[in-house]
């Protein structure tokens, strides 16, 4: 997101960006009684799309600017993560594993179809814990409550470090993470906030999101 | 929409909170009475400090209260490791977890009323019974106890209260866990993120009646221990 701002800006020096960092489902909440947000970013596309049925945002803005995967983290560098995954996750040594709770977050939901898919939601019950999203599920396993995070691509990329590792989880093994924004309905009155939305898809954004660990809608 | 369902997380969530609420206030008065009563006996304010830190939960937001113990609890730490050595669990994500949190987070609304029950036991009473060869046992709990009872039990209803409308500490170290952690104002969070929100209003307006009633119980108990000081 720094770097998006950064690019922005740079091209239009006279935009002065504001961004608040949540939870999709309380911005729609927030949105919806009137938040003064201009765009709103989600990491699916239920979200907006319920903003624009509702009346809250313009159904033309709506943007599909990236599609995100995810990642299998570990500050156990003893974890064999080049093999078989569904191994290094029934690995008796791991006893917590966080990820973003399925029920809100589009990541969450992604990472439950990765386990249903790996068959191992129900044997593995018992080990998961919920974090509110994927980043308190991060901070659970970077303190060490949790041995293994399962995280936006773009996330575990962002801090590489020596003391962890992570590993890019197959996306067909879960529905594609598309990211969706729109314009609510105060933003589609600013000139500024269209252009921001648009910018997302031009080939200088696109190849910022290709950067950081998402790739471009077609 | 799955009516069963719903009823059962509400019957869960609210479960957990009341079974949190309960453990957390016996345990505070276990340990909230003696340290009344030993901070009530600095006459030098000495245990100015102790005062202060039990104090602090009232003014700390409850996100540095649970990022501390989150840190704490991993078993990277003594703490963690001395309690998964012995238990097999984290202590993070589990009900012992919150009850730890729970403990320190609602100590202040414990203590200070305690302290204020004990500080109004006549202290001519007290001395009669000691004149009568009462031990300090006996003089704690025939005389003190009874007179500072009214008291006390404000302050239990109080953390009993504090620790049902607990959220902060509860988000940072609990994982949302269904029957373990996943206490009832956790459970409203969660459906507002879902955008139910007439699920989210069953468990706001639970909330609100109990947190109501109990705040009743305290303001009728403090109103009947000014007006029987008055007489």
């Amino acid at each position: 997101m720094a770097d998006l701002k950064a690019a922005f800006t740079k091209s239009n020096p006279e935009a002065r960006l504001n961004v608040s960092f949540g939870s999709s489902g309380n911005f729609f909440a927030q949105i919806r009684s009137g938040a003064p947000m201009d765009v709103f970013l989600s990491a699916d596309t239920d979200y907006p799309s319920r903003l624009i049925d509702k009346g809250s945002a313009s159904r033309d803005s709506l943007t599909h600017y990236a599609i995100g995967h995810l990642a299998l983290w570990t500050s156990n560098l003893t974890l064999p993560l080049s093999t078989n995954l569904a191994t290094v996750l029934a690995n008796a040594s791991i006893r917590r594993i966080a990820l973003a709770n399925p029920s809100h977050s589009p990541y969450g939901r992604a990472s439950k179809a990765t386990l249903q898919h790996l068959e191992l939601w129900t044997p593995l019950q018992q080990k998961l814990v919920f974090a509110d999203n994927a980043a308190q599920a991060l901070q659970f396993a970077q303190s060490g409550n949790a041995q293994i995070a399962i995280l936006p691509l773009s996330m575990a990329q962002a801090r590489p470090n020596s003391s962890c590792n992570y590993v890019k989880i197959p996306s067909h093994w879960h529905a594609p993470i598309r990211q969706s924004g729109v314009l609510t309905t105060q933003g589609s009155q600013n000139p500024i906030a269209r252009k921001f939305l648009a910018f997302l898809v031009t080939g200088t954004g696109q190849q910022i999101f290709k950067s950081h660990g998402f790739s471009v809608p077609d | 929409m799955n009516l069963g369902w719903q009823t059962n997380g509400l019957a869960e969530a609210f479960g957990v909170t009341l079974r949190l609420a309960f453990t957390t206030t016996a345990l505070l008065l276990v340990i909230g009475i003696p340290l009344a009563l030993w901070l009530n006996r600095d006459r030098q304010g000495k245990r100015i400090w102790i005062e202060t830190l039990i104090t602090l939960p009232i003014v700390l937001p409850p996100t540095v209260i649970g990022f501390y113990l989150l840190i704490l609890f991993s078993p990277h730490n003594a703490i963690g490791s001395a309690w998964l050595q012995a238990t097999g669990q984290t202590l993070a994500f589990s009900f012992p977890g919150l009850v730890i949190g729970s403990v320190i987070y609602s100590l202040p609304f414990a203590v200070q009323p305690f302290q204020t029950a004990f500080r109004n036991v006549p202290q001519d009473c007290v001395e009669v019974a000691q004149t009568l060869g009462a031990s300090r046992w006996q003089r704690f709990w025939n005389v003190e106890l009874p007179h500072a009872k009214r008291g006390v039990l404000g302050g239990a209803t109080l953390s009993f209260a504090h620790t049902m409308g607990e959220f902060g500490v509860v988000l940072m170290l609990g994982g949302s866990l269904p029957g373990s952690t996943r206490v009832a104002s956790i459970a409203l969070y969660d459906e507002v993120q879902q955008l139910n929100y007439s699920a989210a209003h069953t468990y706001a307006a639970l909330l609100l009646l109990t947190s109501f009633a109990l705040l009743s119980v305290v303001n009728w108990l403090n109103r009947r221990g000014a007006n029987e000081n008055a007489h």
